[in-house]
């Protein structure tokens, strides 16, 4: 067998798995590999003439190492494994991150086995079954029945405004997760040193639509020059894009000392003028334990439907952390996650709020904290830039 | 009559367990009954001696350093970060409005000129400049207000003047201690130690959050965060004696301290509230009532309560007519008569001023007084007025 070669983009892809989604991938990504097992599979591929495009269909195991290496899994860039098969896709998987293939993606269909792969340290973990039943039924369901997914809040436009290489691999990764899940389009503000392959490839994997506004050098200019004194200036400049963003990801800033100080920094300021909701991106990866903190304040009702929306599409538990008598909120949640088939645990504070809230958000059991994006009085602002800048998940700060 | 100091206390603490009780059915706040309860047992002649004198004066001006140090614990500066710093700048405005024409008064009434000392008629307009969050707070919660713009705006007014008005008098009376000296940048030392207690608070809630949480909790048989409290409250007032500042200031920076970094740690708080007003400041307040000197009132003390009263009417509604702008003219009236009753902090800072003697025996009677009618009649006003 011989290696073939990376494609125009540069890029090389494994696929495991020459189902209906390996044959819809292979299509789309040319001079990609498709490893499948079943003869009559691969001659079904074969006969539908997918490597006109430049896919080759290779016969074997997607778990045999050596056949793997033979077809270049060195150089592969992408490692994509579809198969029905949970067990195969996570052995697969496990070689492709032992050769250190830069980008793994798996699809798992029970979710009992969702926190192996995650913890095998699988770049994008896709869970159909999941996200397709959740899908139908909020189509099918009538509308003064439906749960969450009736809700008008979703991401339908994220903006990501890439300020350097890293945030590449970071905020925009974490921004093409809840694109994917939310079926939300991105935008992305980049200087056009930075390659616009890195994003275009992951985000046709992804199937997420995506616009790269990256010719315009005084743009970016201007949002890394007068971000720190004027952060609504990104907005405005994207606003004469026509573009109107309903969430901004960002990616997590380094506060010095004296910033850390007077309250100051990027991400703050950002977080001030925006007016929408702001995540700082930490996870990178599919949320499965989101934590919503409530309060009496008039944006506890943002921040539980955000909530219930993430966990909804993420297939993510829920945890609401609740600091003041609000019943009515927590009834209201627990409905909507009931018939939205969100999984709520709640948690009724005894002590001081500040410290309890402190406590779950440091306690590293979630993937992302819903809060308001200014001190409610209850939780001080203080206590919310600290999360903000601190806390060792992504958060989602909320209007 | 001369009694042992341990009866002293025993009729206190009688008194203290009843008052609640008869003055939360007549309607009036229970500190009224208390100063009336001592205004009793004075007038019945009942005092201790020699040791025991000094036992009861300590925990009265403990009791009064406490109330102080729960007065700043009232203090809520998240208003401002929810709301915006518009009710911060009214507040501020409203006070300055407030000490202008409480200098102007006080001048009117004579108290500037050569019969008085100047500093008289300066201490006077600061008193008069204060407010009584205490009494503030529960009204604008008893008739829902809370959330309201209009009600916030008047809660951060009274936080302001009160606020401003323990500091104005810390500088003013260690202005006439020390002069235009050095000594004045101790109050910087405070502050600045005040700053640097709250950033390192902030730190320990991030980085220690396990271990402060039990301080919060009802099941700890330590009391670890009654301890802790204590020992901020007395750090900052053991500072303040160090740096030659009235101690009150050190006190109620503490409880604005625990105000800032642990609004909202119920139990705790009411762990605080029962020993302040459960023990300690029930004592203070009898004890002012005990000292309450008729003869005084009775030799021109009583002349000056109607004046008072105008003054202190005036200072504040006149200054709420800056609310116009957003509210209406019945609104910013009401908000003028509620800001206009006083209560605990301007009785301490009367009992600091006679000690300093800075007010006479005639003026603090007269101040007791004022408190009390205030603290009966503006809260009522304001609740008609809302209602109808």
């Amino acid at each position: 067998m011989v290696q073939k070669d990376k494609g125009p983009l540069g890029m090389k892809t494994i696929i495991i798995g020459g189902g209906r989604t390996g044959k819809e991938l292979a299509a789309q990504l040319p001079d990609s590999v498709i490893i499948e097992k079943n003869p009559e599979k691969v001659a079904r591929l074969k006969a539908l003439k997918v490597a006109v495009a430049g896919v080759e269909v290779v016969i074997g195991d997607g778990c045999d190492e050596d056949l793997l290496k033979r077809v270049g899994l060195k150089d592969a860039t992408t490692f994509i494994s579809v198969t029905g098969d949970d067990d195969v896709n996570y052995r697969a998987a496990r070689i492709a991150k032992r050769y250190g293939v830069p980008r793994i993606i798996a699809r798992v269909d029970d979710p009992e086995d969702r926190a192996r792969f995650q913890d095998l340290g699988v770049d994008y973990v896709i869970f159909p079954t999941k996200m397709i039943a959740n899908l139908i039924v909020d189509l099918i369901r009538p509308r003064e029945d439906k749960g969450i997914g009736s809700i008008d809040v979703p991401f339908k436009k994220i903006l990501v405004p890439i300020l350097d290489e890293s945030t590449v691999n970071r905020a925009f990764k974490e921004a093409l997760l809840v694109a994917s899940v939310a079926r939300a389009e991105i935008t992305v503000v980049s200087s056009p040193d930075i390659e616009r392959a890195k994003m275009e490839m992951p985000a046709r994997e992804m199937g997420v639509r995506l616009r790269v506004l990256m010719e315009d050098e005084r743009l970016m200019d201007i949002i890394k020059r007068h971000l720190h004194y004027r952060g609504c200036i990104i907005i405005e400049r994207v606003k004469e894009h026509l573009y109107y963003p309903d969430c901004i990801i960002i990616d997590q800033e380094e506060v010095g000392f004296m910033n850390r100080l007077l309250g100051r920094g990027i991400v703050l300021k950002l977080i001030k003028c925006a007016s929408r909701p702001v995540l700082v991106a930490r996870t990178y990866r599919y949320y499965e334990q989101i934590l919503a903190i409530l309060d009496s304040s008039a944006t506890s009702e943002s921040v539980g439907r955000y909530a219930l929306l993430l966990a909804h599409l993420c297939d993510a538990r829920l945890h609401l952390l609740i600091l003041e008598n609000i019943p009515e909120l927590v009834e209201w949640m627990k409905r909507m996650g009931e018939k939205s088939n969100i999984r709520i645990i709640e948690n009724w504070i005894e002590g001081n709020p500040m410290i309890e809230a402190v406590k779950e958000v440091k306690s590293g059991k979630y993937q992302l904290a819903v809060i308001p994006w200014r001190g409610t009085g209850v939780i001080r602002a203080d206590l919310i830039r600290r999360i903000i800048n601190d806390a060792p998940c992504s958060v989602l700060t909320v209007v | 009559m001369i009694i042992s100091p341990y009866i002293l206390l025993l009729t206190i603490a009688g008194f203290a367990f009843l008052i609640p009780i008869l003055s939360g059915r007549i309607g009036v706040p229970a500190v009224v009954g208390e100063i009336i309860c001592g205004i009793l047992l004075g007038a019945l002649g009942l005092s201790v001696e020699g040791e025991g004198q000094i036992i009861i004066d300590f925990l009265a001006s403990f009791g009064l350093i406490f109330l102080m140090f729960l007065v700043g614990m009232e203090i809520d500066f998240s208003t401002i970060e929810t709301r915006g710093p518009k009710s911060f700048i009214i507040g501020f405005f409203i006070f300055l409005f407030t000490i202008a024409i409480s200098a102007y008064l006080t001048s009117r009434l004579g108290y500037f000129d050569y019969r008085y000392q100047y500093q008289y008629g300066i201490f006077s307009a600061l008193l008069l400049s204060s407010s009584a969050v205490g009494l503030t707070v529960p009204t604008i919660k008893e008739l829902g207000m809370l959330k309201t713009d209009y009600g916030q705006t008047i809660l951060v007014s009274a936080f302001i003047a009160d606020f401003a008005t323990v500091l104005l008098i810390t500088v003013y009376t260690l202005y006439l201690k020390e002069g235009l000296t050095m000594e004045m940048l101790m109050i910087a030392l405070v502050f600045i130690l005040f700053f640097a207690v709250y950033q390192l608070g902030k730190l320990a809630i991030w980085h220690y959050p396990e271990r402060l949480s039990a301080w919060f909790k009802s099941d700890q048989p330590s009391e670890i965060g009654v301890r802790a409290s204590f020992a901020l409250l007395l750090v900052f007032v053991a500072l303040s004696e160090i740096a030659n500042v009235e101690a009150v200031l050190g006190a109620f920076l503490a409880g604005v301290m625990l105000s800032l970094l642990f609004r909202g740690g119920t139990i705790l708080e009411q762990k605080l509230y029962g020993i302040g007003y459960g023990f300690l400041i029930p004592i203070f307040f009898i004890n002012v009532g005990m000292q309450f000197d008729m003869g005084a009132l009775a030799k021109g003390g009583i002349y000056l309560i109607p004046a008072l009263i105008i003054v202190a009417l005036a200072v504040k509604i006149v200054p709420s007519f800056l609310l116009i702008v957003w509210y209406s003219v019945r609104e910013s009236i009401a908000a003028g008569i509620l800001l206009s009753s006083r209560l605990s902090l301007i009785i301490a800072m009367a009992a600091i001023g006679l000690e300093l003697d800075l007010i006479d025996k005639a003026m603090e009677s007269a101040i007791i007084l004022l408190a009390l009618i205030t603290s009966i009649m503006c809260p009522t006003v304001f609740r008609w007025m809302h209602r109808h």
